[in-house]
Order: C-alpha cells, then structure tokens, then sequence
C-alpha cells in the first residue's frame, strides 16, 4: 500500500512541477514575448499574480513533498490521513479530487484565454471560483454531519 | 451510539459496543484509532453513530477487541415507524 502511495506521491510532484512551469512560462511570455496590447489588458494584472500565485503554492508544496520523502515516519502519518476511510468519504461526497482537478485546469484555461478574451476569462473564473467554493461548502457540511 | 436508516419502510438500526469496549480495556480513543489505521477523529464519528464503518474497519475493529464484527455492532431491523423507536 505505502509502495502505491509513494507512486501517487511521485504523480503529486510531477502535477506540481508542471503546474509551477505553466505559471513560469505564462510570466516569461508576458514580460518578454508578448504584444503591448496584451501586456496592457485589462486581465493583464490578475494573469500575473495569478501566475506568480500559483508557481509559488506549486512549489511550496512539492517543496513538503520532497521533505516528507526523506522522513518516513512523517510519510506514514500523511499516509493514514489522506487514506482515512471517513476522509476519503468526506471528499468524495464533496466531488474531490475532482472538482478540485478540473477547477485548476479552468483557471489554467482562464489564464490563457484572457490574452484574447475577457468576457471568457472572467466567466471560467467565476466558474473556477463558485466550483472551489460549493467543493468548499460541501466538505464542511460532511464534516459537521459525518 | 446508534445510526438509524428508513429503507422501504423499514427501519434499522446500527449500534456498537466500542465506547463500552473501550472503558473495558481502558483504551483511548487515539489508541484504537492508530490500531485501526483511522484517525481519532473517524472513531468519534463511529461511536457517536455519525458515521457507518466500512465492513474492512468493522472487522478490524472486532479483532483489536479479540470479538466477532457481530459482537461489537449490532444490526437490528425493525419495521416500526422511525418515530416509535426510542432515540
């Protein structure tokens, strides 16, 4: 089982190290390749922080990751809370992992899209957002009530 | 202590002995817990009847106690309403 869990660990950092290029790819491309009228949009601004934001929780957390590796006590006692049966249903009546997955992947595209259109930016925003939050709401309510 | 489902009309009930196990043996709930590969946290909920154990738990839990899963949670179906049993 632990053999598993070190697999899906190696999964998690491949996940994060992407999620920290895209941010640095999107804020090299701006600064240095993009057009003027593009640097200057109104998304602009929020594309950058959103950028730098989400590099830096990426890497905050394969940072834990990579530390909790080399302490194997830590890796088994992560091991039991993320495998806690009442946890795991918890999240899966909350729709986790996967409303969690496909809210990053729209604020990806959010990303992206605000360098043609802010009418689509803004609404995969808003959407990312008011997924994260009910997935939020949900997984309060089970924990109160389970 | 119990958990309580309506199905078709029927009403059933699921107890457990774990907190009186427990004082018995003089075990606290963290120690079960980390027996069980659970948190503190998911035993609360079970004995407090909040949250239903899977049948993989429920058998761990009978055997850290050296008991049959029966032993330790009791079903009971009854066809009463939900209203006439007591709480």
């Amino acid at each position: 089982m632990m053999k598993n869990y070190e697999k899906s660990f190696a999964l998690r950092r491949v996940i994060m190290s992407l999620l920290s290029l895209f941010g640095a790819i999107v804020l090299v491309y701006d600064r240095f390749c993009a057009d003027p009228a593009q640097k200057e949009a109104v998304l602009a601004s929020f594309r950058d922080s959103m950028c730098v934001g989400l590099t830096v929780a990426a890497l905050f957390y394969l940072w834990q990751d990579i530390k909790l590796r080399r302490n194997p006590e830590k890796m088994k006692e992560r091991y039991l809370a993320e495998n806690d049966e009442r946890q795991i249903a918890i999240r899966a009546k909350a729709g986790m992992p996967v409303l969690l997955y496909l809210s990053v992947a729209i604020l990806m595209a959010a990303t992206i899209a605000s360098y043609w259109s802010v009418t689509v930016a803004e609404t995969l925003l808003v959407t990312s957002m008011a997924q994260l939050l009910i997935g939020c709401l949900l997984k309060v309510y089970y924990i109160k009530t389970m | 202590m119990q958990s309580a489902y309506v199905r078709k009309g029927r009403y059933f009930q699921l107890k457990n002995r774990i907190p009186e196990l427990r004082k018995q043996r003089r075990i606290s709930q963290e120690e079960l817990a980390k027996a069980v590969d659970v948190s503190r946290q998911t035993i609360t909920s079970i004995e407090v009847g909040k949250y239903v154990a899977s049948l993989p738990l429920a058998w761990k839990i009978s055997r850290y106690f050296g008991l049959k899963i029966e032993d330790v949670f009791i079903f009971t179906e009854e066809s009463k309403e939900k209203k006439e049993i007591e709480p």
